[in-house]
């Protein structure tokens, strides 16, 4: 199993922290699935599995923590 | 004292600039980003700052590492505060040294603008007339953040 993280507008509107997915999968196809469930600006959400920026075509394998990040807004 | 933290806690300007602080430092330049009340007619309540803490701390370290490349013997401490804050509080303090001004006045911009880009740190805005989570304050395109390399 894959750990998807939310943050920010993303857990809002799915209403939820996390959820899980079956391995193995795509960046690209979790931001389908995100678009799927009505997600805004879900082409432009970022990614990052175990903590790292990754692109779409990236495979993420059992096991791995991907997050949904975004735009980031620190400062 | 941790160099690159993300927390609840108040902020301690003056303790990153001890951090950054050795023998052949001749210049400490401290940026404190504060909660603003008025934004053009807007008027804020306070904001609320949510965080994937564990990786906005490394991309805070990887802004320190990418500040001592461009500018070698540079130090960079950075602490950021998340959850609910009010207006006046301090959200992020950027502590940079170096023997030199004119780099740690640099540097300091630089990783300001960086956080702004990488670090996974979100902004709710709460106006009197609403909330709305902040983004997109450099206009960026998807896929990972420009610049971004891993070692």
């Amino acid at each position: 199993m894959i750990e998807v993280l939310c943050f920010a507008h993303v857990a809002e509107e799915l209403a939820m922290r996390s959820y899980t997915v079956s391995a193995p999968t795509t960046i690209a196809s979790l931001r389908e699935g995100l678009m799927e469930r009505g997600v805004s600006g879900a082409e432009r959400l970022m990614f990052a599995v175990n903590e790292r920026y990754e692109t779409d075509d990236y495979m993420i394998e059992d096991g791995d923590t991907v997050a949904v990040i975004p735009m980031v807004s620190g400062g | 004292m941790k160099w690159y933290q993300v927390n609840e806690h108040p902020l301690e300007p003056m303790a990153l600039y001890e951090t950054v602080r050795h023998r052949n430092v001749g210049a400490v330049v401290l940026f404190i980003g504060t909660v603003r009340e008025m934004t053009g007619s807007k008027q804020t309540e306070l904001l609320e700052y949510e965080s994937y803490v564990p990786m906005a701390e490394k991309m805070l370290e990887q802004i320190g590492h990418e500040v001592s490349e461009r500018w070698p013997g540079a130090l960079t401490a950075i602490h950021h505060r998340i959850g609910r804050l009010d207006i006046l509080d301090e959200a992020v303090v950027i502590a940079t040294s170096s023997s030199h001004r004119a780099d740690a006045y640099e540097a300091n911009r630089y990783a300001i603008e960086r956080i702004k880009e990488i670090v996974p740190i979100w902004k709710r805005e709460h106006w009197t007339d609403g909330t709305k989570w902040i983004g997109d304050q450099k206009e960026q395109l998807p896929g990972r953040p420009e610049g971004v390399t891993y070692s």
